[in-house]
C-alpha cells in the first residue's frame, strides 16, 4: 500500500486542522497514520483512493466530511492551444496533456508533488509500465505545438532533467540510474518514445524530463504530460493530476490540451462527472440501516458527490471524474458507511442456528497426533516451501514430480515439499543432543500430477503425510514398525500388506512399504548411513512416512475443487 | 577389614588402610568420614613429623659416603695414602672423609699419611642404615635422628595425617548397621531385603533432573483452537490445493490483471506445472465483468487476457478456496469456513515469512450486511477471548464495503483481520444472487502476540527442546478475557 509523508506543519496548514484532529480525520478516511522519529506524519493510504495520494487530494475529502464544502468540487475549465500531435509510438502509444495555473510551487510543495507522482506511477502505473507522469514549468515550455515520436536512441540529443549537459538517448538510458530503471519499458528496436516542444525535446517517458522545463520552486503554472500503455488509466491518472494540482491553485484553473494521434483526437482533461444513480433500498439493506432519500442524499454529498433525490427511492449521484474507484452502487455504500462512521454502525449479532462441522479427516488426524504423543513423540511444524534438491538428494523424488517455483525468494525454498522426510532429517541434524529424539510432523505435500486436466483445477496431487522420525545410540527397523503398527491398530486400522521396499535414502533389507485396509501407504526404514554423514548425523535413525491421502479422500467430497465434509 | 587384620581400638593412618584394601588414600578418607559421621568408627587427626632424605643423602646412598669411598681408596693403594694423595681423589669430600673416618676410628693419619685401621668388610656407615629405615617408613630412635641431623642428612616436614580405629569388633558393628540405599529395586523387594535397607533421604528441595515429553506442537494447537471456535459458530470446514489458478485467487474475485499484487514481486508464480485450463463458461463471466462490467458495474475497462489467468501460483490467500465453493452456488443459509496456507513472496525476518496460515469465512443467510458482518466477526472475535475490539474501513479488491478488524492485546492494538461483502461484481460473475459476507484473519500474528514471540519464526522453530518445554497457554483456549 502506498505510503506518503508529510511536513506536521503543511498538514495543518492545508487541512485547516491542528495536527491532533487532522490525523483523526485522516483515520475515518481509511488512512492510516503515525508520526515518525523527525516528527512527520506518514500516511498510509489503500490502493482504491490515488485521488488522495496528495495532501490537497486528503483536503478535499476532509472538507467535505466537516462540512465545510459539500458536493462535487468544481474546477474551471478553460481552452488552450496546446497541442500534442502523436505518431504511432507502438510501445507506449497513448499520452494526453493538460495545463494548471497558479499552482505556485514552493520548496515544500515541490516535495509532496514529486511523491504524488511517484505513488501514482509506482501503484496504478506498474512502476511505470503503465502510466508515466511528466511535469513541467508552463512558462519554459520551448513551444505550444508538441509532438510525441518513436526515434531511434541515437538520433535524439538533449540535457536530462539535473544533468547539465547534452546527452544522447542512449547515454541516457545507458548512464542514468533512471535509465537503468526504467529504460527499457519502451524501448523496442533502439527506438524510444521522445516528447518535443517544437524542436526540443522535452521528456522521453517514461524515463526523464528535459532539464529545459525543469519545475522548481517559484515556478507557477504547470504543464503535465502522462503517457502509457492503455488510454482509460492515462485518463484516470491525467484527471487525479488536473483536480488535484486545481486544489492548489488560487483560481483553480485548468487548461485543456488536444491530442492528434493514430488512436484518435481528444481534448482533455475535462472532468465531466459520471452520472449514475442508487436505490435507497439497495444501500440500505447493504449497510444494514434504514435512511431516507435526503439523509443518503446528505452523506454523499459530505463524501464530494452530488446527490439529488429524485424521489425517497432513487437517487441521481454524480461522481467526480477523479474517482475512478467508484464502480458500482455498493462502492457509494461503502461511501455513506464513511461518512457515517463505522463506529457509529451498531452490531446485529447473527440469529440463525447453523450446525458447525469440521472436515471428517480432523478428527482421525488428532487422534494420529495424541497417539503420537503417547508414545513420546513431539511434534514439529516445518515450512511446505523447501529446497528442490533435498527433495531430489535426500528422497530421491524426480524433479520432473515437483512442484517448482519461478519466482523462489531463496534456493532454500524453491519448492513446494513432496516429502517431509528431508525437513525432518535436517531438523534431526540439527538437535542430536536430545538424542533420544523422536519427532513427527503432520501436513501436506504436493507432487504434479499429468494424467487428468480438470478444467479450473491445477494438476496437482495434494500428498496428506504424517512423517514419524526416530534417532537413538542405536535404534533399528523394529523399534519404528512397532511404533508404527501401533498407530495403525489404535486407528482402528489393520496391516494388510508388508513388502520390502528399496529407496536410495533407506538401508536395503531394513525398510519396508506397509498398506492398511483403510489404504494408507507407509514406508519405514533405516536411513542410509551414507545419507546421515552427509547430514552429518552422528547417530542411526529410522524414519516411517505415512501417506493418509486415500482415507482423506474417502472421508471428504469434492465441491468446485474443494474438500467439504461428506454429507 | 577385621580379616586384613585390623584391630578393634587400634590406630591406623588412612596410608595403611589403603595399603590393605587397595584403594586410593582419598577415596578411603571419604568412605571413613561418611563411617565416622553415622558412628561407626572413630576418627582422629593428628599432625607428625615426617622426616625426608636432603638430596646430598640421596646422593651418598647411591655413590656411599665419603669414608666409605676412603677405605675404599686406601684399600686399592694397599692400606695407606699420603694424605695429598687423598685431598686429590677425593676432592671437595676428603675433608667430610677424614673427619668421619678418624671420628669412626677406621684411619690414622700418622706422619702426613692415612692409614687403614679397620677391616674394611666392617667399614659400612652406620647413618646408611638410619636412611635406609626411613625409605622404608620405620620410625628411627632419637640417637638416630641426632645423628642425621647432625650431618643434614634429613629434613624435617610436619604433616597432618587421619588416624582411624574400629571402636568395635567387624561383626559387632555390622549388626547394629543399617545399610542406606538410593534406590527401591525389584531384587530389595523380592528378597525381602527392604526391610533391612533405609531408602537414602532426599533433599527434596533440590531441583529436579530435566525430562522432555512428548508434545503436540502449540502452533498446531492453536490452529485446532481457530477450527473449534469456527466450528462453533456454525461454519463448515472446506479445504481445497495450495496451488491455484490466478483465476480462483484474483480474477473471480474481480481483482484486476494490472492490480500491483498480481505480480512476481507480490505472488509466487511455478515454473512446472505453470498452467491449467481455465473453465470456460465461468471465464466467459470473469471476462465480461472485467471488461464490460456486470451487474450495474462499470468493469475495469482492459482487455482481460485468458492466458494470465490460466496461469498457477502459490495461494495469496484463502479467499481462493472461498470463491471455489461459491462457484457451486450454496443456497443460503450457509456458513463456511478453510484455514490453509498462504503465500506471499517476502523475505524471512523476525515479522515476515512467504508463508503463513489464514483462516476464511464467508456466510449468507437472510439479513446479511455491514451491520450482520460487525456482529459477526465481533462473536469470533469475543470468542477468541478479545473484550477489547474495533473496526475500521478499509480496501480490498473483492468487498465492498470492506472492513478490517483490530483487537488491544496488552497495551497495543494489533489490526488482525479483514472482512466485507463481496463485490456485485464477483457475485454476479458466478452467478450467485444473494449477498455473501466474508473476512481473514492472518493467524500467525495473532498467536504470537498471545504467546508473547518476538519472532514469527519461532512458530516453525526448528528447536525440539523448545517446542518441548514451551508452557502451555491453556487459557487462551478457553475464550476468557484477553
Amino acid at each position: 500500500m502506498p505510503v506518503l509523508r508529510f511536513k506536521p506543519g503543511r498538514v495543518e496548514e492545508v487541512l485547516g486542522l491542528s495536527l491532533r484532529k487532522a490525523l483523526e480525520v485522516m483515520e475515518r478516511l481509511k488512512i492510516e497514520v503515525e508520526i515518525d522519529q523527525e516528527g512527520y506524519v506518514v500516511a498510509e493510504l489503500e490502493v482504491d483512493r490515488p485521488d488522495m495520494y496528495s495532501l490537497e487530494g486528503i483536503a478535499r475529502q476532509v472538507n467535505g466530511i466537516l462540512e465545510r464544502e459539500l458536493g462535487l468540487p468544481r474546477y474551471s475549465v478553460v481552452d488552450t492551444d496546446y497541442v500534442i500531435e502523436a505518431d504511432d509510438v507502438p510501445t507506449r502509444p497513448y499520452i494526453v496533456g493538460l495545463v494548471v495555473w497558479d499552482v505556485d510551487i514552493d520548496e515544500d510543495y515541490l516535495v509532496e508533488l514529486i511523491q504524488f507522482q511517484e505513488k501514482l506511477t509506482t501503484s496504478h502505473g506498474l512502476g511505470r509500465r503503465r502510466i508515466a507522469v511528466g511535469i513541467h514549468d508552463l512558462e519554459k515550455m520551448p513551444s505550444k505545438h508538441l509532438m510525441y515520436r518513436f526515434e531511434h536512441i541515437d538520433s535524439v540529443v538533449f540535457k536530462p532533467l539535473h544533468t547539465g549537459r547534452l546527452m544522447k538517448l542512449r547515454d541516457v538510458l545507458r548512464e542514468l540510474e533512471q535509465g537503468a530503471r526504467y529504460g527499457t519499458i519502451s524501448l523496442m528496436d533502439e527506438k524510444h518514445p521522445v516528447l518535443y516542444a517544437g524542436d526540443e525535446v522535452i521528456s522521453v517517458p517514461p524515463v526523464i524530463n528535459a532539464d529545459v522545463t525543469r519545475i522548481e520552486p517559484g515556478t507557477r503554472h504547470v504543464f503535465v504530460d502522462i503517457t502509457g500503455t492503455e488510454l482509460k488509466p492515462v485518463l484516470d491518472v491525467a484527471a487525479i493530476f488536473a483536480a488535484n494540482l486545481a486544489e492548489r491553485s488560487k483560481s483553480r484553473r485548468i487548461g485543456l490540451v488536444t491530442v492528434k494521434a493514430p488512436w484518435g483526437e481528444l481534448k482533455e482533461p475535462k472532468l465531466e462527472p459520471r452520472k449514475t444513480s442508487i436505490t435507497t433500498s439497495t444501500v440500505n439493506s447493504i449497510l444494514g440501516l434504514n435512511l431516507s432519500g435526503d439523509e443518503l442524499a446528505r452523506h454523499l454529498q459530505r463524501m464530494r458527490f452530488d446527490a439529488l433525490p429524485l424521489s425517497n427511492t432513487k437517487i441521481d449521484v454524480m461522481v467526480p471524474r477523479f474517482r475512478i474507484d467508484i464502480l458500482h452502487e455498493a462502492d457509494l455504500a461503502e461511501e455513506v458507511a464513511l461518512s457515517i462512521g463505522l463506529e457509529n454502525i451498531a452490531p446485529i449479532k447473527p440469529r440463525t442456528m447453523l450446525r458447525g462441522r469440521l472436515l471428517g479427516i480432523r478428527y482421525w488426524e488428532r487422534e494420529a497426533r495424541a497417539i503420537l504423543v503417547g508414545y513420546g513423540f513431539v511434534e514439529v511444524k516445518t515450512y511446505t516451501l523447501t529446497s528442490c534438491e533435498d527433495q531430489e538428494k535426500i528422497v530421491g523424488i524426480e524433479r520432473e514430480k515437483l512442484i517448482t517455483i519461478s519466482n523462489p525468494v531463496s534456493i532454500e525454498a524453491n519448492c513446494f515439499r513432496a516429502s517431509m522426510i528431508p525437513a525432518l532429517l535436517r531438523l534431526a541434524s540439527r538437535n542430536q543432543h536430545l538424542v533420544p529424539l523422536k519427532i513427527f510432523e503432520l501436513g501436506e505435500a504436493l507432487e504434479k500430477k499429468e494424467a487428468i486436466k480438470v478444467p479450473g483445477v491445477a494438476p496437482v496431487k495434494a500428498k496428506k503425510l504424517i512423517t514419524l522420525l526416530m534417532m537413538d545410540e542405536k535404534i533399528g527397523y523394529e523399534d519404528i514398525q512397532a511404533i508404527v503398527y501401533g498407530l495403525v491398530k489404535l486407528l482402528s486400522d489393520k496391516i494388510s500388506e508388508v513388502d520390502r521396499v528399496e529407496k536410495p535414502f533407506l538401508i536395503k533389507g531394513r525398510s519396508a512399504l506397509i498398506k492398511t485396509e483403510k489404504g494408507l501407504r507407509i514406508i519405514i526404514g533405516e536411513v542410509n548411513p551414507a545419507l546421515l554423514e552427509l547430514l552429518e548425523i552422528k547417530y542411526p535413525v529410522v524414519i516411517a512416512e505415512i501417506d493418509y491421502s486415500s482415507l482423506y479422500d474417502k472421508e471428504v467430497s469434492y465441491q468446485g475443487g474443494a474438500a467439504v465434509p461428506r454429507p | 577389614m577385621e580379616k586384613k587384620g585390623i584391630k578393634p581400638g587400634k590406630e591406623y593412618s588412612t596410608d595403611e588402610i589403603a595399603d590393605m584394601i587397595g584403594m586410593s588414600r582419598s577415596s578411603i578418607e571419604a568412605l571413613l568420614r561418611l563411617l565416622a559421621s553415622k558412628g561407626l568408627v572413630e576418627l582422629r587427626e593428628r599432625v607428625v613429623e615426617e622426616y625426608v632424605l636432603t638430596d646430598e643423602a640421596r646422593k651418598y646412598l647411591e655413590e656411599g659416603f665419603p669414608e666409605e669411598k676412603l677405605v675404599r681408596l686406601l684399600v686399592r693403594a694397599g692400606g695407606e695414602l699420603g694424605v695429598e694423595e687423598v685431598n686429590k681423589v677425593l676432592g671437595k669430600e676428603a675433608g667430610i672423609a677424614l673427619a668421619n673416618a678418624s671420628r669412626k676410628g677406621w684411619v690414622k693419619i700418622q706422619a702426613g699419611k692415612v692409614v687403614l685401621v679397620i677391616d674394611p668388610s666392617r667399614a659400612v656407615a652406620e647413618e646408611r642404615a638410619a636412611l635406609e629405615k626411613i625409605m622404608r617408613g620405620e620410625r628411627l630412635s632419637q640417637q638416630e635422628l641426632r645423628m642425621l641431623r647432625r650431618r643434614k642428612l634429613v629434613d624435617v616436614k610436619r604433616k597432618r595425617i587421619t588416624l582411624f580405629s574400629l571402636p568395635k569388633s567387624v561383626p559387632e558393628l555390622l549388626s547394629s548397621v543399617v545399610v542406606e540405599v538410593g534406590a527401591l529395586t525389584r531384587e530389595l523387594i523380592e528378597s525381602g531385603r527392604w526391610r533391612k535397607v533405609r531408602l537414602r533421604e532426599y533433599d527434596v528441595r533440590a531441583q529436579p533432573p530435566k525430562r522432555l515429553p512428548g508434545r503436540l506442537n502449540f502452533f498446531a494447537q492453536f490452529i485446532e483452537h481457530i477450527r473449534d471456535i469456527m466450528k462453533e459458530l456454525g461454519f463448515t470446514e472446506i479445504e481445497a490445493l495450495p496451488v491455484e489458478l490466478e483465476f480462483w485467487n484474483y480474477d473471480v474475485l474481480f481483482q484486476p490483471q494490472f492490480h500491483p499484487a498480481r505480480a512476481p514481486s507480490d505472488t509466487f508464480y511455478l515454473s512446472s506445472p505453470s498452467e491449467a485450463q481455465l473453465p470456460e463458461q465461468l471465464a466467459e463471466n470473469v471476462r465480461i465483468a472485467h471488461e464490460e462490467g456486470i451487474a450495474g458495474s462499470t468493469g475495469w475497462r482492459y482487455k482481460w487476457d485468458p492466458r494470465k489467468a490460466a496461469r498457477l501460483i502459490l495461494r495469496s490467500h484463502t479467499t481462493a478456496v472461498s470463491a471455489r465453493i461459491l462457484s457451486t452456488r450454496p443456497s443460503p443459509s450457509f456458513r463456511y469456513f478453510s484455514i490453509g496456507r498462504v503465500y506471499r513472496v517476502e523475505t524471512i525476518d523476525p515479522k515476515h515469512l512467504p508463508e503463513f496460515h489464514q483462516v476464511d469465512g464467508i456466510a449468507s443467510e437472510d439479513g446479511v450486511n455491514l451491520r450482520w458482518l460487525i456482529g459477526m466477526l465481533s462473536e469470533f472475535l469475543e470468542r477468541l477471548g478479545f473484550r477489547e475490539y474495533k473496526f475500521r474501513p478499509a480496501y480490498f479488491p473483492f468487498t465492498e464495503p470492506s472492513v478490517e478488524g483490530y483487537v488491544k492485546i496488552g497495551e497495543t492494538w494489533l489490526e488482525i483481520l479483514g472482512a466485507g461483502l463481496f463485490r456485485p461484481e464477483m457475485l454476479a460473475t458466478l452467478g450467485v444472487d444473494y449477498p455473501v459476507a466474508a473476512w481473514g484473519m492472518g493467524i500467525e500474528r495473532l498467536a504470537m502476540a498471545l504467546y508473547d514471540l518476538r519472532d514469527i519464526r519461532q512458530l516453525y522453530s526448528t528447536d525440539v527442546e523448545f517446542l518441548a518445554s514451551m508452557p502451555s497457554r491453556w487459557w487462551i483456549y478457553a475464550g476468557t478475557k484477553i
